[in-house]
């Protein structure tokens, strides 16, 4: 009985704070995706969403994208990287995290430096007299920049999850006469199911809202909607319109993930460590 | 294999690191190009050193970082604790389902979302200014609290329920429970929360964006403002000195961990707890070195001649100032710290923000969100500010040294009666070239339409300055209330989508030296700029005609510090300060005491006094309808 009444006091003060700094915010973005100027309940910003079907579409295309790299580049790596020492691993995982520590801004504006038309990949590649490519400004200098910023959020879960398996397993799998790729596809990849799974959760819901990444290193064609959104309450406050964007694109981001945790029954995120 | 996995992974870590090795290679330049390498100099570490702006913003940053992951640490941790000794599945499943959101939503809407709630509240306790450093923090918390959360709740799950019944049973309280088998054993959970709390926290752009209030400007958001301007390479020396510091750490701790592995192989627990004291508080540690380390700027004697004239009655109080980015001479290259010199001479704290557009500026401080004692708004802004009741009126009594105020920038229209407003800045639009890829004359803005140079033009990235030059081109009035006369303009500009290469503002800096584009259009001081680097660049005012503009200062109707706001004023005009701004902002100064002074170093500039008369015109408050209608044909253009 005392513990219980413990647990509720331990409680409470959790649940407040995500109450008034989670819930209520989100229901206020509702509010104003339903109301016009004067706080009449209105459609207008929902009729305007057609508009920016465009984005919404670029946006999920390129994430989806960038997922994708991120995945395909992550999971050897972080293969590779659970083959080595321990402490070389934990080296490894720490330069990993290190480039987070440096704002993504300059991260970001650094590329800029490096994709320029006489940047420094055209300038090698004029070594050899070819080029200059236009690497700038195209929707291939976005992806890159995405890859680039999220690639850590998709390595260190699938690490985590790798570098659980026991070993055990695997020497079962070896003994019983599983060749390299069945033992990657029958124990290896279900086993790291979960990681994979929140590495793209992790990667992909940052890359359709991605903000300033498709302004720099992207053209005005290649704008997305979380610098769409920025740009509505840049101008106001009280937009209606981008709480609407805001409001789709987080329903959006909603069924994606529904859908991805039906492949996974793992309920606590599997994050690193 | 093996090698082929090394030479993979090895790959890889060249990926992640390029960009930061450029940063790095780049902060020795001599040069301000972030673009061309001139030849080692420290000079940019000289310059973050000495900027107040810079250096404010980084401990800020840091301050935040700790902060935000220490309260969020602790707090995740008990509210994991709760979450598990929960019975029911449905309040478990509920309590889970909201942590993840912050988690699974765009940071966009994250920011947003949280802003509303601060501005609602705000409005309905009736504060001045709803976002403050608290709401900031509340912000950071709430973010982080997630990572915390699913980072400790595994580990009580695997630790289960049978050593704390087994402490229990053997006499322990729970108190004592919780100490000597719990904790111990969620310690590595609690570590890597902190971790990503305090890095994601470090890193977070979008979310500070849109909840930080007055006077809490964190390094992110500086370095966003400055997307008028330029970034500089001292934010890389900055970033590069930040890098080294944590590879540091890094490795330290790394060692630290290696030693206590060999030591204490038996004793797992109390090496677990040890490992993470020991990460959390070398975390904290460097954090407060650094903080504490950093130089605050350098302040020259001339502060102490001007002291006599400046009462130091309200020393103490406090100066809120929102202004646009690279704005005000900071202090590198030797020029005054004029903030610094400010608070030394009046006793005064400045908190200074940075704002990178007039419609930011204005939306923050319409919804009440934010509250300043001094603003630098252009033209066109002020004239919107003063139909809306937003400018207090400035008492020139106090403001001695508006006499060196050159007369043809009193009067102007915004502000007729001189009543609102002192000029700080003037600048016009013009067009750039590069005369190694542009051949022959250039007068007119058509030459960015010229398929000739297809894929080598630039443009303005802002629906104003874009439409003025289309607007110039049809010989319309830029302040045009015809729809139609949008429209055309608008049409006009699709058309120049094929031949464009990019729409910038900043980048510029890096195109234009680079050689990256032929034809730019820009502000003229900017173009000074940019010539030091690359010579072969040229400016000319097109014939059509150009945008002239007045950013000055003023001082909102929420002001609290009204007598403070009048002495900062006078004090930017006084002539060392006049001039030591007008050097670092290299736009044209109205103040006569700097243009005529011979240690001026633009001094009779062709560029910035032209002495031939250019065709020009200032924007106009445009009303709200015609507005909406162009910035949503400005939306059709950048979709087309």
């Amino acid at each position: 009985m005392k513990k219980s009444s413990l647990t509720k006091l331990i409680n409470a003060p959790y649940i407040l704070w995500s109450a008034i700094f989670i819930v209520v915010p989100l229901i206020i973005v509702a509010y104003f995706s339903f109301t016009d100027k004067n706080g009449n309940f209105s459609l207008e910003n929902i009729y305007e969403i057609p508009d920016y079907g465009g984005i919404f579409l670029r946006s999920i295309i390129y994430a989806f994208v960038a997922t994708a790299i991120t995945l395909v580049i992550s999971y050897p790596f972080a293969y590779f990287m659970t083959k080595a020492k321990v402490r070389t691993q934990s080296m490894m995982i720490m330069l990993v995290m290190l480039p987070m520590w440096m704002n993504l801004l300059i991260r970001t504006y650094s590329w800029t430096t490096i994709l320029e038309k006489t940047g420094i990949i055209n300038s090698f590649f004029g070594l050899f007299g070819l080029g200059p490519y236009n690497l700038i400004g195209t929707s291939g200098a976005v992806i890159v920049g995405m890859v680039y910023n999220y690639l850590p959020y998709m390595i260190l879960p699938i690490y985590t999850s790798m570098s659980k398996i026991d070993k055990s397993l695997v020497e079962a799998a070896e003994d019983l006469g599983s060749s390299g790729f069945d033992k990657l596809k029958k124990v290896i990849l279900p086993l790291t199911l979960p990681g994979v799974i929140s590495g793209i959760t992790m990667v992909f819901v940052p890359s359709v809202s991605t903000f300033y990444i498709a302004d720099k290193l992207g053209s005005t064609k290649t704008l997305m909607i979380g610098d769409m959104i920025q740009k509505k309450f840049d101008i106001n406050v009280y937009s209606g319109i981008g709480a609407a964007l805001s409001l789709v694109l987080m329903v959006l981001i909603l069924i994606c993930i529904v859908f991805m945790n039906r492949f996974s029954d793992n309920d606590d995120g599997g994050i690193i460590v | 294999m093996k090698t082929l996995g090394k030479i993979f992974n090895a790959l890889i870590f060249i990926f992640l690191y390029a960009p930061i090795a450029v940063m790095i290679v780049f902060s020795f330049n001599s040069s301000r190009s972030t673009y061309v390498f001139e030849h080692f100099s420290l000079k940019w570490y000289g310059e973050f050193l000495n900027s107040t702006i810079t250096i404010t913003a980084m401990k800020n940053t840091l301050l935040l970082a700790v902060i935000s992951a220490l309260i969020a640490t602790v707090f995740g941790t008990v509210a994991s604790i709760g979450i598990y000794n929960l019975k029911s599945k449905t309040a478990k499943g509920a309590i889970m389902g909201v942590t993840n959101i912050p988690m699974m939503n765009p940071d966009v809407v994250t920011g947003v979302s949280l802003m509303l709630l601060f501005v609602f509240i705000g409005r309905f306790l009736g504060f001045g200014s709803s976002l403050s450093v608290y709401t900031i923090l509340i912000a950071h918390i709430t973010f982080n609290l997630p990572y915390v959360i699913l980072n400790v709740l595994p580990k009580l799950r695997q630790i289960g329920n049978t050593y704390t019944e087994a402490a229990r049973d053997l006499g322990c309280t729970y108190t004592k429970a919780f100490m000597k088998v719990i904790l111990p054993n969620i310690y590595s959970g609690i570590l890597s929360g902190f971790l990503m709390a305090f890095t994601l926290s470090l890193d977070d752009f979008v979310i500070s964006y849109f909840t930080n209030g007055t006077g809490f400007q964190t390094l992110p958001l500086l370095i966003y403002s400055k997307t008028k301007k330029s970034v500089k390479p001292d934010i890389y020396a900055l970033s590069t000195v930040i890098f080294v510091a944590v590879l540091i750490l890094l490795i330290l701790v790394n060692s630290v961990r290696a030693k206590s592995e060999k030591e204490q192989k038996s004793k797992k627990s109390v090496r677990a707890r040890n490992i993470t004291l020991s990460i959390i508080s070398a975390t904290v540690c460097v954090a407060i070195v650094v903080y504490s380390a950093m130089p605050s700027g350098k302040y020259g004697d001339f502060g102490k001649k001007l002291e006599s004239e400046y009462s130091t009655s309200l020393a103490g109080t406090t100066l809120n100032v929102f202004n646009w980015g690279e704005y005000i001479s900071d202090g590198s290259d030797d020029t005054l710290n004029v903030i610094e010199a400010f608070e030394q001479t009046t006793g005064i704290e400045v908190n200074y923000d940075n704002y990178d557009s007039n419609e930011t500026m204005y939306s923050k401080l319409k919804s009440g969100a934010v509250a300043y004692d001094i603003i630098i708004p252009s033209d066109y802004m002020i004239e919107r500010l003063k139909n809306e009741n937003m400018l207090k009126k400035l008492d020139f009594k106090q403001i001695p040294n508006y006499k060196y105020i050159d007369e043809q920038y009193k009067n102007l229209y915004f502000d007729e009666k001189n009543e609102y407003s002192v000029p700080y800045s003037v600048g016009k639009t013009g067009l750039i070239y590069n005369s190694k890829m542009v051949k022959g004359d250039v007068n007119s803005w058509s030459v960015m339409w010229d398929e000739k140079y297809k894929g080598q033009v630039l443009t303005f990235n802002n629906s104003r300055d874009a439409f003025s030059i289309a607007q110039f081109m049809l010989g319309q009035d830029v302040n045009s209330t015809k729809k139609s006369d949008w429209k055309a303009a608008a049409e006009l500009l699709k058309k120049q989508n094929r031949v464009l290469q990019a729409r910038v503002m900043d980048e510029i800096f890096t195109k234009m030296p680079g050689n990256n584009a032929a034809i730019a259009p820009y502000y003229a001081g900017d173009f000074l700029t940019m010539y030091e680097s690359n010579k072969d660049l040229r400016f000319v005012y097109p014939k059509e005609g150009v945008n002239v503009f007045v950013d000055s200062v003023c001082v909102p109707s929420n002001s609290k510090n009204y007598e403070a706001a009048m002495m900062f004023i006078n004090f930017l005009l006084e002539p060392e300060v006049a001039l030591a701004n007008a050097e670092y902002i290299c736009y044209a100064s109205p103040h006569t005491a700097v243009v005529n002074n011979d240690r001026y170093s633009l001094k009779d500039n062709e560029i910035l006094y032209p002495k031939k008369k250019v065709k020009e015109q200032y924007y106009h408050n445009i009303d709200p309808e015609i507005r909406s209608y162009y910035e949503k044909l400005w939306e059709e253009v950048l979709l087309s």
